[in-house]
């Protein structure tokens, strides 16, 4: 207990000190000088610490140095950690309509865009402490109903028993699909200013279109170390030379 | 022969007297000929003759003639006379051969004419040529095309120059075109001439004067070997003839004549492959390209204009100019395209722009990236790319549309709303970057699963060890039943009277009270097992009996009429077994 208590007084030393840095950043970023705030900003992220508001600012700083594709890749690496962040929404927003022949998501339609705002309403962390809470609840309810010897308390535990079963089990279910979307998925985002996707692996093949700078495109597969199959938000598919691109 | 000989002096003075002396000559219009030329051969005679007789032109042929005639005139009194015989002839053979004499009477008198030696030789390329209007304007008129470059690239520019070549003497009043060359793989354009200027220069080596008649410049349009079609011309041509007018000047006959330039070919060279050339659109010559925009900063829904320009020389008019690929949020009109371009003997030169006008619908910092263009350099016969620059054009303001859709769509996805850039966090909370997820991880796991397996053990334990309690729980189930048992034994003492509910309180104080005593499933619950069971438990026999009949007394008075003092008895007598039990088990 007393080596705990030490590790977070020092862990929140180290936060103190990294919190300083931000302020420092933010200050060079107020004074317009972005390209030391995103040093600083870095800086924070290699030392292992950050926070939606750290990649808000570091997106900004980009933007405002006119880093339209390294602007739009910490939004979106926000975004991965903290989804459903109102402000790194908003901004990714502001930003996705400067892109050259940007992609509307054509086909996401209304239920499983409700249907992501749900899995991502809390953080995954958040989901799997309730699992276990309302897992915990709902064993000790049961273990009531099983000892209890009148009907009547023995009828409401086992009504709150079920329906505690119901919600951790769904709880679970959230839990697993936002676990499965940021694990089984793997985005990107364009860095170079216009790349040609090719239908095959190679760059002979014919080119099927072009994507532009600041594009996020979801990673199938890939081949030969320096290619990728990729997929844009309205379906198109091709394949791409994997260093023109940085996976979120 | 005295005869003769004074016969000729008779005459001599007879001449003198009146005329002069008789002269019978044969001239021939050239000594040597070619085989496919023709001679002309006249007798001629100062008198009157008869009796011509002509030779017999061996070895040659009679085309033409004898055709005869007669001139006399009279000059200042004196009387000229001429008669004259000729005869066209063709010859047969080469070689050398004589044309014989002729005869003629003249008075009686013959007169000979003397042989003359003709040369045959082989055929001659031109006969007859130097009077002939049409040999002269052979060989003094030439219309000629020249080809600037006849190995040129594709969409590389040639020029093609019509020039009528014509030698000093000859005058040409008129020129009518007849068939003007069509340039079928060619995109060609004619520079017009306004004043056609005669000129000095030299075709094959000689001096000649020239008309420049037509100027065309061609951009092959094919790979490959193309012909240049020829221009025919009709001439009307003034040619100096051998005949000369009353002062001496030659007298200028006039001709028609058609001329045509040749066929021309030439080998356009396609342009070099590269697969690594983006955006060609095929353009070949010099070329600068400049992208400028009007202004960098404006609101939106003001309109900007970007000026996309190519200057050079080359096929100006025949190559796609570089496209502008911007945000969706920048509304594009159709580019207005200007062209500048003076064609030339060297091609076409000058420059074409297309004019954007973009007006943004949402504020931002736009990037217009660096647009490229690609063409062929025919100097270094290289390909060469020209990018602009990238800059940014800076849109404030607050987005501008005319579009108010309502959806029931989630808020994040809304884009009916007004999307404004955010300002910079001032105050964070910073945690670690963990790049494992709880979630999924055998912690979470055991943290989840603990409570079911718990629950589970704490359940298995109880119930056995309850198992292993199993007669305490006996006990209280039988003092339970025993707590029944005087439960509906008062019941029936306050039902005393009232037949029915008295007996059956009664009956049931008794069957609780024998459950108390003998764990009997109620299926088993008949008289006979309940007196096996209490014989076993070493109850005496009196007791059964009295038992069973008290049982019976039970079911007996729901039939038949009772009386209160059988109640009484009845009472008492149940207490008195039950106590009777008691002492006898304990």
């Amino acid at each position: 207990m007393k080596n705990f208590l030490l590790f977070t007084l020092i862990l929140n030393l180290s936060f103190s000190q990294e919190k300083d840095i931000f302020v420092t950043a933010n200050e060079r970023y107020n004074a317009g000088d972005f390209s030391l705030a995103i040093e600083k900003y870095h800086e924070i992220l290699i030392n292992g610490n950050h926070s939606s508001d750290l990649y808000f600012n570091l997106g900004n700083a980009y933007y405002k140095v006119d880093s339209l594709a390294s602007a739009i890749y910490y939004y979106e690496k926000g975004l991965k950690f903290y989804p459903n962040n109102a402000d790194l929404i908003q901004n990714l927003q502001y930003l996705n309509n400067l892109i050259i022949n940007n992609i509307d998501p054509v086909n996401v339609d209304v239920l499983s865009n409700k249907a992501n705002y749900i899995y991502n309403y809390f953080s995954l962390d958040y989901w799997s402490i309730l699992c276990i809470i309302l897992g915990t609840v709902s064993s000790f309810l049961f273990l009531l109903y099983y000892f209890s010897r009148s009907s009547k308390i023995k009828r409401i535990t086992f009504t709150l028993f079920v329906l505690s079963y119901i919600m951790t089990s769904s709880i679970l279910f959230i839990s697993f699909q936002n676990y499965n979307s940021r694990t089984d998925f793997q985005y990107a985002i364009v860095f170079d200013q216009s790349i040609d996707v090719n239908l095959e692996p190679n760059s002979n093949s014919e080119v099927l279109f072009k994507i532009y700078e600041g594009t996020k495109l979801e990673i199938i597969e890939d081949f030969d170390n320096d290619w990728l199959k990729i997929k844009l938000r309205d379906g198109q598919i091709g394949w791409i030379i994997k260093n023109k691109l940085k996976i979120i | 022969m005295n005869y003769k000989y004074f016969l000729n002096i008779i005459l001599l003075f007879f001449n003198l007297a009146v005329t002069s002396q008789i002269i019978f000559e044969s001239n021939v219009s050239k000594k040597s000929l070619g085989i496919n030329e023709r001679l002309r051969v006249e007798f001629t005679l100062n008198e009157d003759g008869d009796n011509f007789k002509p030779p017999s032109f061996k070895n040659f042929k009679v085309v033409g003639g004898p055709s005869q005639s007669i001139k006399n005139s009279w000059v200042n009194g004196k009387r000229s006379y001429r008669k004259s015989y000729t005869y066209f002839l063709s010859p047969i053979k080469i070689g050398s051969f004589e044309i014989g004499q002729a005869k003629i009477e003249v008075k009686e008198e013959v007169y000979k004419t003397s042989p003359i030696n003709i040369k045959v030789l082989s055929a001659v390329k031109n006969p007859n040529k130097e009077n002939d209007p049409n040999y002269i304007s052979d060989t003094e008129v030439y219309l000629v095309s020249e080809v600037s470059n006849s190995n040129p690239y594709l969409n590389e520019g040639v020029s093609v120059v019509h020039k009528l070549y014509f030698s000093s003497n000859i005058g040409i009043t008129n020129w009518r075109e007849l068939s003007s060359p069509r340039y079928a793989d060619f995109w060609s354009q004619n520079i017009s001439i306004e004043n056609y200027s005669i000129e000095d220069g030299i075709y094959n080596n000689k001096a000649y004067r020239y008309v420049t008649l037509k100027k065309t410049v061609l951009y092959p349009q094919k790979n490959g070997e193309l012909t240049i079609e020829p221009l025919s011309l009709d001439l009307t041509l003034q040619l100096p003839t051998n005949r000369r007018d009353f002062f001496g000047q030659r007298i200028m006959g006039s001709s028609q004549k058609i001329v045509t330039s040749g066929d021309k070919k030439i080998n356009v060279k396609p342009l070099p492959k590269n697969n690594e050339l983006q955006n060609f659109g095929g353009a070949v010559g010099s070329f600068n390209f400049t992208l400028n925009s009007s202004k960098t900063k404006l609101s939106v829904s003001e309109a900007l204009e970007l000026k996309l320009e190519i200057n050079g020389q080359g096929n100006l008019k025949l190559f796609q100019l570089p496209e502008l690929n911007l945000s969706s949020s920048l509304e594009v009109y159709q580019p207005e395209r200007e062209e500048k371009i003076s064609t030339s003997i060297i091609g076409m030169a000058g420059s074409v722009r297309d004019l954007y006008t973009i007006v943004p619908s949402k504020p931002g910092r736009y990037k217009i990236p660096k647009i490229s263009f690609t063409y062929f350099d025919i100097d270094s016969e290289s390909y060469k790319i020209i990018s602009s620059k990238e800059f940014t054009i800076d849109v404030s303001g607050k987005e501008w549309s005319n579009e108010s859709v309502k959806t029931n769509n989630f808020k994040i996805n809304s884009k009916s709303k007004t999307v404004a850039f955010l300002p910079f966090k001032t105050k964070t909370t910073l945690t670690k970057i963990r790049k494992n997820f709880f979630f999924n991880s055998s912690f979470f796991w055991t943290l989840f699963l603990a409570p079911f397996i718990i629950t589970l053990l704490i359940i298995i334990i109880l119930t056995n060890y309850s198992k292993d309690k199993g007669k305490y729980s006996n006990n209280d189930l039988l003092l339970q039943a025993k707590k029944l048992a005087k439960k509906h034994l008062s019941e029936a003492k306050s039902n005393l009277g009232r037949k029915e509910d008295f007996y059956e309180s009664l009956d049931r104080a008794l069957h609780n009270y024998l459950k108390s005593i003998i764990s009997l499933e109620n299926s088993n619950y008949t008289k006979n097992n309940i007196t096996i069971e209490l014989e076993k438990r070493q109850v005496p026999k009196a007791i059964t009996l009295s038992l069973n009949k008290l049982f019976k007394n039970c079911e007996m008075a729901r039939y038949t009429p009772i009386t209160n003092v059988e109640m009484k008895s009845d009472y008492t007598k149940a207490i008195e077994i039950i106590s009777q039990i008691d002492k006898e088990i304990n």
